[in-house]
């Protein structure tokens, strides 16, 4: 835990000083007086770089206050669903621009439900068609959402 | 006691076929928006708005309202079952809802919540019906300062939200506010933290972060344990047994009142009322290790306060005609499509009306416990569900709900990154409601900080000259002082007990 | 193998349902409107923005058959949503609400939007919101002097609230002051990041003295005796409300403020579906039921064909940039 503890305390004081810079860059106080935009978020990244700071001490020190195990990454064979999920999760979004809402949350549905559980297409089909047929109209026709129109459709 | 007897008069109005009808449909449609995730009620009341072209003012405002507290019933079912939150005030139901749900319990969570709805809400109303006007005018009393002082009182909830280690609770609350930050400012114009990018001028919907955090990292969470269902075993309980209904008789009724209480205040979020009642019981618990576990006073507090919050918040709206929230304020609109002015006016002219609506509030909280009740048994279906299924479904659901809030794909980018990070945040043991907390209460904190330092010309000092803020702040650094002096108790407990074992 | 085909005509026949939709869609531009209209909403439901545009999009639907949704995209005070349309294609299936708000009030503050400010059609201005100046019910001020020279002798004292910079209420109080001799930087000028529902809210708890309402609000708190009018920004006195001095009467005709609504589209919009519009939203300011709604709400239509709702826009924009760098509202 102590080198996440290192990783996630360098990660914070960049962070801080990203947007810290960014707030003094910001404009003053309207009016000459009071808070600019930047005061509350520049505080607040002096609060993060001091938490940064104390995660990496803690981490030197060797001790880590909640004994948690440390952070393994999934296996890429063994939890193979973990990475096809986030890849299905990632192209959503990026493929409903061309085959559209309904194509494409098809496509998501079978593919996830058939890949995870051990159905049969049959099944998975029927299981897929409803929930979009469903999603469909409960949500574009009745509450008028302007999905996003793909190539085709 | 000419209240009671115009309530009565209310009674006579709404207990017509016509408006017993329609104030049974507005709260089914009420409990349908609340439960999906991103749809709230400002959005059907929208929607439904051209019904006012040929219905009568009095069932129209009467479904309408329905909509708007029928949605605080079904908020809290995605919390329990699918750990999404239907909106921002079912958050912290989620904390332990999910839990429970997990632990075969979803019977009894979803069935406190109805019922822990339906007492704050009928209670609430009785404040709504004797107090309103005065309660009004002393709401108005709340002004920037006050507000400054309520949102730092509100801010010591973090150090109780942070679990063992509470530098992870700070970074995370942190984080809550630069995320916050990111957009443009509305005071002074500026984009804050957009990096030139356009969509990230629109700031950072909390709904797609919430979603992102609750729904899809858990789901990323449970691939990596091969989870088979919600809870595949045999569900044993429906409702709740007699030792819960009696720890949560007293948590009903803080939850009452504190709920209530802010829900009169305008511009104070439904999701910061929710927490504060949440905190509350997890102070004056006897065990309060037990929250974040499946302890069912932990939804039955937040619960009971989104509920009575909306009967508080319609003593603004009939009182002053001050909207206190975004579905209000639609609900306004609707109001002056019907020429009927409310403030107090309203009363004096449109008594029936007025009296009407309240009475149908009443009514319309008793059908939502008949329904929801019976209900119970099939929503505890999905947690049979098998993973497989259902987690697509929750990940479409998520995404949908995440672009319906401003009809926006960005939106969904957000809520997988999100998830990604709850994902990260869940395995290195960084809480997730501190992060929660601060967004939601980041831009009133931030705002009326500001707002009260241009009253006052800059000068600080506006803060603790004015007897509300003082005393506010001043109970925010004693709750701070006794949060930590808990702390630091449970956690020598906790020592000694590890000590005693090896 | 027969389990294969099975298997495949099943997939064959479930995404032929799928797409029945696709086959029952669109055709050609001849006749426009064909199908629904999104009109986009820049601001959150409840606000004069939203429920103005519900008004028109319920009235125009009905007349011309299709529907027209009123779709709500809110965030960076309407920037964003102005990203979206002013990008869209100029088919007239997506138009939107415009007013000062989105237009000659917002680039006056802002320099540095990514689009410019006549990089859209305009199509009419449909509305005009003349502004009031109230205070509490309460305070000592009778008349809108009064106000004035309280704020001339104890600017720091004198507290005035109003939404987010580019509002309204912003404007108009600072060229009320600016107009009178005093300095609006020298007083106490709140701006309230909730908008302008918030800055009514103080005035009424009496959190700040000063502050203004457009009609609806002017005729609910007005008669329900919470807030009094001191003078009202239009040329000349209104008929529902006769007790309220125009500015010109109260001494500060330099005053003279008043916001609008409208509809405008996306650039290089095509000439039949302006006409179209401009000729749906005209008829409809003449149509009787369409008013008595407008009565109810009071809210004054006063329509501006195309051409000459640009010219306002740009004769409005000059007017605020120089007021806008004059009280150091542009960044």
């Amino acid at each position: 835990m102590r080198k996440a503890d290192r990783i996630a305390g360098i990660l914070f004081i960049i962070i801080s000083m990203i947007f810290g810079v960014q707030a003094l860059k910001l404009r003053g106080p309207i009016g000459g007086r009071g808070i600019g935009p930047g005061g509350v978020p520049l505080a607040i990244s002096g609060g993060l770089l001091l938490c940064g700071i104390i995660l990496i001490y803690r981490s030197t020190k060797g001790k880590s206050a909640d004994g948690s195990h440390s952070l393994i990454w999934p296996h890429f064979k063994r939890e193979r669903n973990f990475y096809i999920v986030l890849l299905a999760s990632f192209a959503y979004p990026v493929l409903i621009y061309i085959f559209g809402f309904i194509l494409c949350t098809f496509l998501f549905l079978s593919l996830l439900i058939k890949v995870l559980g051990k159905f049969r297409w049959r099944s998975v089909i029927l299981i897929s068609v409803s929930s979009t047929v469903f999603l469909y109209y409960a949500f574009k026709v009745w509450f008028y959402m302007p999905f996003p129109k793909g190539l085709f459709w | 006691m000419s209240a009671l007897s115009d309530l009565f008069a209310g009674f006579s109005v709404a207990l017509t076929f016509h408006n017993l009808l329609y104030c049974l449909i507005g709260s089914i449609m009420g409990t349908l928006v609340g439960v999906l995730p991103g749809i709230g009620p400002t959005s059907a009341i929208a929607i439904l708005l051209p019904i006012t072209s040929f219905l009568p003012p009095m069932p129209a405002i009467i479904m309408l309202a329905g909509i708007y507290y029928g949605a605080m019933y079904g908020g809290s079912t995605t919390s329990i079952l699918l750990n999404i939150p239907g909106e921002v005030a079912s958050v912290p139901t989620c904390l332990d809802g999910y839990e429970m749900a997990k632990q075969g319990r979803a019977g009894p969570a979803l069935a406190i919540s109805a019922i822990s709805s339906f007492f704050a809400g009928t209670i609430s109303l009785i404040g709504l019906t004797f107090f309103a006007p005065t309660l009004a005018d002393a709401a108005l009393v709340f002004g920037p300062p006050e507000y400054f002082a309520l949102m730092v009182f509100a801010l010591t909830m973090v150090i109780n939200l942070s679990g063992k280690d509470i530098i992870k609770g700070f970074v995370s609350a942190l984080i809550g506010f630069l995320i916050a930050a990111i957009g443009l400012d509305a005071v002074s114009g500026s984009a804050r933290f957009t990096f030139g990018s356009i969509e990230l001028m629109g700031g950072i919907d909390f709904i797609s972060v919430i979603i992102g955090l609750f729904a899809v990292a858990e789901i990323l969470v449970s691939m990596e344990e091969s989870v088979v269902a919600v809870f595949p075993g045999k569900i044993k309980g429906l409702m709740p047994t007699l030792h819960d209904l009696k720890t949560c008789l007293g948590t009903m009724v803080r939850a009452t009142f504190i709920g209530f209480f802010l829900g009169l205040l305008p511009g104070l979020s439904t999701g910061i009322t929710a927490f504060m009642a949440y905190d509350v019981e997890k102070r004056v618990s006897k065990h309060p290790e037990r929250f974040g576990k499946g302890a069912i006073e932990g939804v039955a507090a937040p619960e009971g306060a989104n509920n009575s919050a909306t009967s508080g918040a319609f003593v603004p709206l009939l009182c002053l005609g001050i909207p206190p929230g975004p579905a209000l304020a639609v609900l306004l609109g609707a109001f002056m499509i019907y020429g009927l002015q409310p403030g107090p006016l309203l009363f004096e002219h449109h008594s029936g009306f007025a009296w009407g609506l309240i009475a149908s509030m009443y009514i319309g909280n008793a059908m939502l416990l008949v329904l929801n009740l019976p209900l119970v048994g099939i929503w505890v279906k999905v947690c049979k569900i098998p993973y497989a299924i259902l987690s697509p479904l929750v990940l479409i659901f998520s995404f949908i709900g995440a672009f319906s809030v401003r009809n926006s794909m960005f939106d969904i980018w957000l809520t997988i990154i999100f998830g990604g990070i709850g994902y990260l945040m869940k395995k290195l043991n960084y809480p997730s409601a501190p992060l929660v907390l601060t967004i939601v209460l980041a831009a009133r904190l931030e705002g009326s900080l500001r707002e009260s330092l241009n009253m006052s010309m800059g000068n600080p000092s506006i803060l603790f000259n004015r007897p509300i803020s003082l005393g506010l702040i001043i109970l925010a650094i004693l709750f701070t002082f006794i949060s930590f002096w808990a702390r630091a108790k449970h956690l020598r407990v906790m020592e000694v007990a590890v000590e005693d074992q090896g | 193998m027969k389990g294969l085909s099975k298997t495949f005509l099943s997939t064959l026949i479930a995404l032929f349902i799928l797409f029945c939709p696709v086959f029952a869609g669109s055709q050609g531009v001849s006749q426009y409107p064909t199908k629904a209209i999104d009109l986009i909403i820049a601001f959150g439901p409840g606000t004069g923005f939203d429920t103005t545009a519900r008004m028109i999009a319920a009235h125009l639907s009905k007349k011309w058959g299709v529907p027209i949704n009123p779709v709500n995209m809110t965030g960076g005070s309407g920037v964003t949503a102005l990203n979206r349309v002013l990008r869209s294609t100029p088919d007239g299936y997506m138009m939107f609400l415009d007013g000062h708000v989105l237009s000659s009030m917002l680039f006056a503050i802002q320099a540095d939007l990514p689009f410019k400010l006549n990089e859209r059609t305009f199509i009419a201005q449909m509305t005009m919101e003349p502004v009031f100046f109230v205070v509490n019910a309460n305070s000592p001020w009778k008349t809108l002097r009064e106000a004035l020279d309280f704020a001339r002798k104890e600017s720091a004292n004198f507290r005035w609230g109003g939404g987010a910079l580019g509002s309204l209420n912003n404007f108009s109080i600072s060229q009320l002051l600016a107009t009178a001799g005093i300095d609006p930087n020298s007083t106490a000028r709140v701006i309230f990041e909730q908008g302008n529902v918030a800055a009514l809210q103080a005035l009424l708890g009496g959190h700040v003295q000063f502050g203004i309402v457009t009609t609806s609000d002017m005729e609910r708190l007005g008669s329900a005796g919470k807030v009094r009018g001191l003078a009202v920004t239009s040329p000349e006195r209104l008929k529902d409300f006769p007790d309220i001095p125009t500015t010109k009467e109260a001494g500060v005709p330099g005053s003279n403020i008043i916001g609008w609504y409208g509809i405008s589209g996306p650039p290089n919009l095509p000439p039949q579906i302006i006409n179209t519009w401009s000729k749906g939203l005209e008829d409809s300011t003449k149509d009787a039921e369409f008013l008595t709604q407008a009565v109810k709400l009071k809210k004054y239509f006063a329509y501006l064909p195309p051409k000459e709702t640009r010219d306002m826009v740009n004769a409005e924009y000059e007017k605020y940039l120089t007021l806008a760098k004059q009280i150091g509202l542009r960044k």
